[in-house]
């Protein structure tokens, strides 16, 4: 390879996705000409001025030369002329590693998979994310599993671990009781150990999702072997009714005791409010649309391993967006700006699927497409205070709400578009809250009402009722999963437990809530139940 | 209704202002207003000139519309991809995994009998699409090519076919495929011709289509 073009080539290498123009190219590359350039043109001597102008034309022409060269290997391609004629250059190749070679010489040009060009703006100011950028187009950020009866926990395991590579946030056992029901203790134990270990490994979640209702006798030893380990990356979702509450009382208080000692968080999904999975991840809830996991529990269940449940995600932090921008127009533009950029990583991921989710696609054959049916992207919400709102009337759930229906809106017409084209694709974009584990460093401190429960009387003061209905508010809003979290402090009885998850359950509409005991001093022991 | 026109933006015109002018109304399953003719047939008599430029002109909107790298894609790409329920290219490269209709028919054949009529390729597959509930099947369902004086000539029946929205990606995908057997079989291109036996335009897009600027 010759020395200008390699030298053209590194120039494009470190600049991948921008366009370049001749007069940056020529400083870049003859630079010493062209400052013997730049002082003739600052002569005064017309004899100067005009030897300046004969130079700069041949620097054109000899990088003109090399760049021809390089468009007819497509390796570049000329990505707009502006007025004058000036030519800007772009590299011609996908995303991924280009490997240029001639002769002995090799250049990798590594070109991300990645258009920014709609949110770039928002970005530079630390007010959008991509969740996990690197990886945010060639993995999914969650996946759901499902557990059959006659499942065998190795051959789970196996398929877990497959499927562990390809996501960047979580992974959800559902119905895991139809494992726990038929396996003995130490496979039970072997395997949640296996999947700490792989879980640490990778940085991602495991949520496990248990029906109370359908559990037996195997649930106490895992609830004690699990709260002793305390695993950091995993997470039990415990799908209740209200009905079962006094039916599998002896479970909860199980469960209330072992974690609350453990400061184990207590998740629980209201069956009665939502059919569908509710899990955790780093980045924030994981759920599936209503009618469409009907449709999958009718049609689809037992054909794949199970569903894909979000694609790719974008965070907005909601205080920073509104301290430098301030009209809903700029909002609404934003949230569109973010469609527009999840519809473009789901273009990308669509080309490459055969190559990137390839074992997934084995696991689910003959019906991979199956496995694709109902997954969504994810617009989180970080830093809005919502209670602080609504008493200041702000309006953001307005805002919220009409930016949602833009965002339906450009799903149905791109969709529209795509398939008139011969292309049938599926963009669909729910919106869901953001966890602080999205990403340390972008979220800064959280700013956002807490609620903190000493007693099971707080939930009649009007101060926590009030806040409930505002976060039911919320779940209405969030059609991609919200999780209120109750902070319960001080010493609880049986009563109390069972009191409190009766009011959470039938009271108000709260598909999912979680128990942190981050702030319990001492033990709790329920034992005048049991 | 027949229109012939040289390029595709001019074919394109005529065909969405008859359209407008001709069609009559009806609401669709997803209760969207619509515009329609029945068995419109639209011939454009060199497509080389300009098959892009329509795409270029559907990216003025503020929609995105599929680059002109996807459309291709799904016209060459021989893997069935899992994410999407169909792919043209699958069906035409390797029609459920038993035939390449280019490469193993068309091609030969026409290079075997300039004058064949039997150069067809066929999208629609009755034993996976024409299910009740299933409303995810192809609109282009077949491609037909004929050699006349030394230049190859392609017919395209579509069923349904959005002739504002999806009419410039269909023309930019058939001349593709057009383009690739010309070449294999060393003859020049030649014209292009969609029977629509739905053509029509969706009430949401008249606004746009007066506002472009050709």
């Amino acid at each position: 390879m010759r020395n200008t073009e390699e030298v053209i080539l590194n120039l494009f290498k470190n600049n991948s996705t921008k366009e370049l123009n001749t007069d940056f190219l020529i400083k870049e590359i003859y630079s010493k000409d062209y400052a013997l350039i730049e002082n003739l043109l600052e002569s005064s001597e017309k004899t100067n001025l005009k030897e300046s102008k004969r130079k700069k034309f041949q620097l054109h022409r000899k990088l003109l030369y090399y760049l021809k060269k390089l468009i007819e290997g497509n390796i570049i391609k000329v990505s707009k002329i502006m007025e004058k004629g000036e030519k800007y250059f772009i590299l011609a190749t996908g995303e991924g590693d280009t490997i240029i070679e001639k002769g002995y010489k090799k250049i990798i040009i590594t070109k991300p998979a990645i258009t920014s060009t709609y949110i770039e703006q928002y970005e530079s100011k630390d007010i959008i994310k991509k969740y996990e950028e690197e990886s945010w187009i060639n993995r999914f950020n969650s996946i759901l599993l499902e557990c059959f009866k006659n499942d065998d926990i190795h051959q789970k395991y196996i398929t877990l671990n497959e499927c562990l590579i390809n996501i960047n946030d979580t992974l959800a056992l559902n119905d895991f009781e139809n494992i726990l029901n038929n396996t003995t203790d130490s496979s039970i134990k072997d395997f949640i150990d296996k999947i700490i270990k792989d879980t640490e490994t990778t940085s991602n979640n495991i949520s496990i999702i248990i029906n109370i209702d359908k559990v037996n006798n195997n649930i106490y030893e895992f609830i004690n072997y699990y709260a002793k380990l305390n695993p950091k990356n995993i997470n039990i979702i415990f799908n209740v009714s209200n009905k079962d509450i006094s039916k599998y009382a002896k479970i909860i208080l199980q469960i209330f005791e072992k974690f609350s000692d453990s400061k184990i968080k207590i998740n629980f999904k209201n069956k009665d409010l939502s059919s569908a999975p509710y899990f955790k991840g780093r980045a924030g809830i994981y759920n599936f649309n209503e009618e469409e996991w009907e449709i999958y529990s009718k049609k689809f269940k037992g054909k794949t391993i199970g569903l894909n449940c979000a694609q790719s995600q974008i965070a907005i932090n909601i205080n920073k967006f509104f301290d430098k921008y301030h009209t809903d127009t700029e909002f609404r533009q934003a949230i569109l700006n973010i469609a527009k950029t999840l519809l473009v990583a789901n273009t990308i991921q669509r080309r490459k699927s055969n190559e990137y989710f390839r074992n997934i696609n084995r696991l689910n054959s003959p019906n991979p497409s199956d496995f694709y049916k109902f997954s969504r992207n994810y617009i989180r919400f970080w830093n809005y205070d919502w209670h602080k709102d609504i008493l200041e009337n702000n309006n953001l759930f307005e805002r919220i709400k009409s930016a949602k229906e833009i965002v339906d809106n450009f799903c149905y017409s791109e969709e529209t578009i795509f398939k008139s084209c011969g292309i049938p694709i599926r963009l669909k974009i729910a919106f869901s809250s953001a966890f602080k584990g999205y990403d340390d460093k972008f979220m800064g401190e959280r700013d956002y009402k807490k609620i903190t429960i000493n007693k099971t009387e707080d939930y009649y003061n009007d101060e926590v009722k009030t806040f409930l209905q505002t976060r039911e508010k919320m779940f209405e809003i969030f059609d991609g999963g919200d999780r209120l979290r109750i902070f319960r402090k001080n010493d609880f009885t049986t009563t109390d437990i069972l009191h409190e998850l009766s009011i959470l359950l039938s009271a108000y509409k709260l598909p999912f809530f979680t128990y942190d005991f981050s702030g319990l001093k001492g033990t709790v022991k329920l034992t005048n139940f049991m | 209704m027949n229109i012939e026109e040289k390029t595709c933006i001019d074919a394109w015109k005529k065909s969405l202002n008859y359209i407008i002018d001709n069609g009559i109304d009806f609401v669709d399953l997803d209760k969207r207003q619509c515009r329609e003719v029945l068995n419109l047939i639209v011939t454009i008599t060199e497509p080389e000139k300009d098959n892009d430029k329509l795409i270029d002109l559907m990216k003025r909107f503020e929609w995105i519309y599929p680059s002109c790298e996807e459309l291709t894609a799904v016209m060459f790409n021989k893997e069935d991809s899992a994410t999407y329920e169909y792919s043209y290219g699958p069906r035409i490269f390797n029609f459920f995994g038993k035939k390449d209709q280019v490469n193993d028919f068309v091609i030969p054949l026409l290079k075997n009998d300039r004058n064949s009529r039997r150069a067809i390729i066929s999208l629609f597959n009755p034993s996976s699409d024409s299910e009740i509930l299933n409303k995810n099947i192809p609109s282009l369902m077949l491609i037909h090519f004929k050699i006349i004086e030394n230049k190859l000539n392609c017919t395209c029946v579509i069923r349904s076919n959005d002739c504002f929205i999806g009419w410039p990606g269909n023309i930019y995908q058939i001349y593709s495929l057009q383009k690739y057997v010309a070449e294999k079989i060393n003859i020049e291109t030649g014209s292009i011709a969609t029977i629509s036996c739905s053509a029509h335009i969706f009430h949401e897009h008249f606004e746009n289509i007066k506002d472009i600027k050709y």
